[in-house]
């Protein structure tokens, strides 16, 4: 297998968010991003659920999923039950990629893994993910504990580059809080953590700038825990400020996170610049962090309630010899890192690794050799024994810093409950683990065994019903629901919120009691509080699922009828989605689309919202719009079958027999029970294709299964779409569950227009070329340099030539229309068409576009636009005024635009300055037809360019 | 920094002696730090997130400003108490 990098450079950010991110790189705050995303690869990384860190960064990795991999918390007890350790590198159970590097002989270093303690004899150094943390021993000295560096002889080396949080001063803390001269710090102790934070992970880039200085390496992995902590305890004061934030707490804090990403973003220039041109760098993040509305305003009363500011995307980027550059890849899942890394390195991928390698970031993309499984692979891999004990005082102190930030309870003291305690959670989590990967009959086990043992506690209550729903067991669902709404609904009727919010401290404990005390006493006085909320939160839930087991067995119109009363109550994402599935399911198409419409407003990467409307438009015939949701969704949530499926169903309907076909199959590869899909390829087989015998495996798996094959023209095909969908047919016992009586759909927007109708024109390869910016910023000039270079125009000439552009407008009246009607683009394929920059958006998703776009100093548009108002006698148009509201106006269009260029994969733009094309038309010509990839006349290009006719200049 | 150290130092592993020698040589490094335009300056004995951020060798360069400062600071304070 071809070996694409010399070395990796591979960063791990846990909890960096793109939105975060971007917004940053907006402003010019994190300029080695920016130079990352500009000459790499960049997209979203899926999580799994749970979204623990150790879990995450395990299967990060190994490309396996935590029921393999074996870490499945935060902490563990030990191997002989005598303590609460934090998770430890002995409880994985398979090799991570520093073992399989080492077995190949190639040297790798890891800094800061998480869970890396104690360290692995690997190929390299190993620094353990205890390093960095100050655990004093009992002679006030930070020790370095056994199990933190290998080779070992050099921890005392290693030890020097730690520095402690009393040695950071005022220089380092300020740039996170400028007014900390105003924070009483025997009250409030959260400078403390912003410098513990901020000496942890100098410490880690410390280690790390000293083994790259001092080592050679295939492999460089480095691991900082840091964002994840000050998004934690600071990411509440991030603007905007949320209603339960007061105003004085806002402004001291707000600006925590940002500093916290900008340090990183200069640690990564100094990685970068140490790592050489030839490396291959590679910055990823396990899970993002909600930056904006969509921060809980509580937390939920259960371990690792924390873990509810996580977003289910995370950041992926990647840069080097062989990647492409400024490009964006859609679908990747954590789970792909370690196939990607593999093939990176020329080596194969295991075959009993979930993930899978990410190609779509070469230039070219090597050919993937596979193994059965690296387990098999024998020889030294620098494991360490699973019985390897951990150092108690630095097992300790790492245990602290979990409980500080609220991911795990304070162990209990008893030992036995405590242990008893973590062994639930932990099977808890691979309950959750089983459930994410659909192994419901392994989830249903787990969940009902928690339940019986603690039926009190609302959050396995809550993923029984989830598996009994999957598992189409709909009477089981149906009792947990009444009997958990009726729990629930107790509690909350017996505790009164207010009693509970203004109860004070006992004078006695106020006075007398240790801080210890008066501290468990808040704590619990908090989760009260929390538990109330929950109860409310959950009798809407469990309102929810009432609905959902209506949908289930056939009664949408009741379904909707709930769904709506709790809208009423509640507005959210996920009310308006449930909603629009009901809607659907009465074939109410356009009001279903508004409602997934209204969930988009709430949250623009709500996938399943994104896939009601690419289902909705279909039977709406807005087969463009279905394609442009469908796509986008994919983009999000790669792995998510109903989103190919539903795509497929659009692409069909539009004629875009190909690209259905892909998306048909690659949700049957996801999906093997999704029947409907299997359906549709039959069809386009058959009937479309002309093709039977590719359809036979298909209707094989039928006949297996004593059904009937469906024709899309079928009446009744949508109502075995109900029921394919579903996941309970993951066991194939359809019969089992037979459908009952199908209740009066009404028909509001019934459109079923026989398929093969709605064929149109096959998509093409060749790009449509669009000159677009702000009117006025030069566009016209551009249409007429690209006319002069021999390209066809889409032109109607109705606009002609005047005194603000007396070489004419080259548009086209249908242009201007874009955003109700996009008919025409079929036309454009290879022409060049001018749009301005706020059309862009409308864009037809199923074509490619080459966008040159001309950058103009935004107050010269300005004034060019006002002085072309005043030649032409606009009312209200003065000589002398300088509208700044539009100027505003028009640079949010401009981000609106560099936003949607990053998140559309069929778009490429060539930014243009427009003072260079004055100044050096010759070489923009040059560029441009290096860009189009077009022999242009280059001489006749420039030539076009008139520099007298620049005449508003700042 | 450009030094190759680990040529230097083939047996970096065997024990701890080695590992203050190689300390030892790190702090002994003549550095310069420029800013963004080439400028040369001083490191601030306060130190700083810039200087964090350039990893080990900003870390041991503000140590070393640090511990220069100190020992400037005990002297003058001392001159002072014997006037």
């Amino acid at each position: 297998m071809q070996r694409t990098a010399k070395k990796i450079l591979l960063v791990g950010w846990d909890s960096a968010d793109w939105k975060m991110i971007n917004r940053l790189i907006d402003e010019g705050k994190m300029p080695t991003m920016k130079y990352l995303v500009e000459n790499g690869t960049m997209g979203n990384m899926a999580t799994l659920d749970p979204p623990f860190s150790p879990m995450l960064w395990t299967s990060i990795a190994t490309g396996m999923r935590p029921d393999k991999h074996g870490i499945l918390g935060f902490s563990e007890p030990d191997p002989n039950m005598h303590a609460i350790r934090p998770v430890s590198s002995t409880s994985r159970k398979v090799k991570a990629i520093w073992n399989i590097l080492t077995q190949k002989e190639m040297k790798c270093h890891v800094v800061g893994w998480w869970p890396s303690h104690p360290v692995e004899p690997i190929n390299g150094v190993m620094i353990s993910n205890h390093y960095q943390r100050e655990a004093l021993d009992k002679n006030r000295q930070w020790t370095m504990a056994p199990g933190t560096v290998h080779p070992a002889e050099l921890s005392d080396f290693f030890a020097h580059f730690r520095i402690s949080p009393r040695e950071l001063t005022v220089q380092h803390i300020q740039p996170f809080v400028p007014d900390y001269e105003k924070i009483d710090q025997d009250q409030d102790h959260r400078l403390e953590s912003i410098a513990k934070i901020t000496a942890e992970c100098s410490s880690i880039h410390a280690a790390a700038t000293v083994i790259m200085e001092m080592e050679e390496w295939d492999l460089m992995a480095i691991y900082y825990d840091s964002l994840d902590h000050y998004s934690h305890g600071f990411m509440n004061y991030n603007p905007p400020r949320m209603p339960n934030i007061p105003e004085d707490q806002f402004e001291l804090y707000k600006g925590v996170v940002e500093a916290g990403y900008r340090y990183h973003d200069m640690m990564l220039k100094r990685l970068i610049e140490m790592a050489g041109e030839d490396a291959t760098v590679m910055v990823i993040s396990d899970h993002g962090f909600h930056p904006d509305h969509l921060r809980p305003s509580f937390l939920s009363d259960e371990p690792a309630g924390p873990a509810e500011q996580h977003r289910d995307h995370g950041i992926f980027v990647v840069k080097g010899p062989g990647i492409r550059k400024d490009e964006r890849i859609y679908g990747a899942c954590l789970l792909d890192v370690t196939p990607t890394l593999l093939s990176l390195l020329g080596l194969p991928i295991g075959k009993d690794m979930d993930g899978v390698p990410l190609v779509q970031i070469y230039e070219n993309a090597p050919e993937i050799e596979t193994i059965p499984s690296w387990e098999e692979v024998s020889g030294y891999a620098g494991m360490l024994p699973s019985e390897d004990q951990t150092d108690p005082i630095a097992a300790q102190e790492a245990l602290k810093q979990l409980v500080e930030l609220g991911y795990i309870d304070e162990p209990d003291e008893n030992i036995e409950t405590a242990i008893k305690k973590t062994v639930k959670e932990l099977k808890y989590n691979l309950g959750r683990v089983h459930l994410g990967a659909s192994h419901l009959m392994e989830a249903e086990k787990i969940f009902d065994e928690l339940y019986t043992e603690s039926p009190d506690q609302p959050r396995f209550a809550l993923r029984l019903i989830s598996c009994y729903m999957s598992l189409n067991k709909l009477d089981k669902a149906e009792k947990l629901i009444d009997d958990f709404y009726q729990h629930e609904v107790n509690f909350v009727t017996e505790h009164d919120i207010k009693i509970i919010a203004k109860e004070k401290m006992p004078e006695k404990l106020k006075k007398e009691g240790t801080k210890k005390e008066q501290e468990q006493w808040a704590k619990n006085k908090r989760r009260q509080v929390n538990r109330y909320h929950q109860a409310q939160s959950d009798v809407l839930l469990l309102q929810i699922y009432k609905g959902d087991l209506l949908l289930k067995q056939r009664n949408p119109k009741e379904a909707l009828t709930i769904y709506t009363k709790i809208a009423q109550l509640s507005h959210s994402k996920q009310i308006n989605m449930k909603v629009g599935n009901a809607l659907m399911k009465l074939k109410r198409w356009k009001a279903a689309k508004e409602n997934f419409l209204k969930a988009l407003e709430y949250d623009e990467n709500a996938v399943n919202a994104l896939i009601g409307l690419c289902h909705s438009c279909t039977k709406l015939n807005e087969y463009e719009a279905a394609i442009d949701y469908g796509i986008t969704a994919i983009g999000l949530a790669y792995h998510t079958p109903l989103a190919h499926y539903y795509l497929g169903e659009a692409l069909l309907r539009y004629g875009q027999y190909e690209a259905a076909e892909n998306a048909f199959r690659l949700a049957i590869t996801m999906a093997p029970h999704l029947g409907q899909a299997r359906n549709y390829l039959i069809y386009l087989y058959d009937v479309i294709q002309k093709t039977p015998e590719k359809s036979a495996i298909h209707r094989s798996y039928f006949e297996e299964r004593g059904l009937k094959v469906k024709s899309p023209d079928d009446e009744d095909f949508e109502d075995d779409e109900d029921q394919i969908r579903t996941e309970e047919t993951v066991t194939g016992d359809f019969k089992n569950n037979p459908i009952k009586a199908e209740s009066e759909p009404e028909t509001e927007d019934k459109d079923e227009t026989p398929l093969i109708v709605k064929r149109h024109k096959t998509i093409t390869d060749e790009p449509v070329i669009i000159v677009s910016g702000l009117p006025r910023s030069g566009t016209s000039m551009m249409m007429q340099m690209l006319d002069a270079a021999g390209l066809t125009t889409f032109t109607d000439n109705e606009r002609t030539a005047d005194e603000s552009n007396p070489k004419g407008y080259y548009e086209h009246k249908a242009v201007k229309s874009l955003m109700h009607d996009a008919s025409w683009v079929k036309d454009t394929p290879g022409k060049v068409v001018k749009v301005i920059s706020h059309l862009l958006f409308y864009l037809p998703a199923r074509y490619t576009y080459k966008i040159i776009f001309i950058d103009r100093d935004l107050k010269e548009v300005v004034m060019s636009q006002h002085a072309m108002l005043v030649r032409n006698g606009k009312k209200g148009a003065k000589e002398d005024a300088y509208p700044m509201n539009i100027e505003t106006q028009f640079a949010q269009n401009l981000k609106k635009v560099k936003a949607w260029e990053k998140t559309h994969q069929n778009v490429q733009v060539l930014h243009v300055n427009h003072a260079d094309v004055l100044t050096k038309p010759f070489e923009v010509a040059e560029k441009i037809a290096g860009f189009l990839g077009k022999q242009l006349d280059i001489l006749k290009m420039a030539q076009v360019v008139d520099k007298d006719l620049y005449r508003t200049k700042v | 920094m450009e030094e190759n150290i680990s040529e230097k130092n083939q047996h970096i592993g065997e024990n701890s002696s080695i590992c203050y020698e190689m300390i030892n040589m790190m702090y002994c490094r003549e550095l310069d730090f420029t800013d963004e335009n080439g400028r040369k300056f001083d490191v601030p004995h306060e130190g700083s997130l810039g200087l964090l951020a350039m990893g080990h060798i900003g870390l041991i360069e503000w140590r070393k400003s640090r511990k220069k400062y100190m020992q400037e600071r005990a002297k003058t304070a001392k001159e002072k108490t014997e006037e």
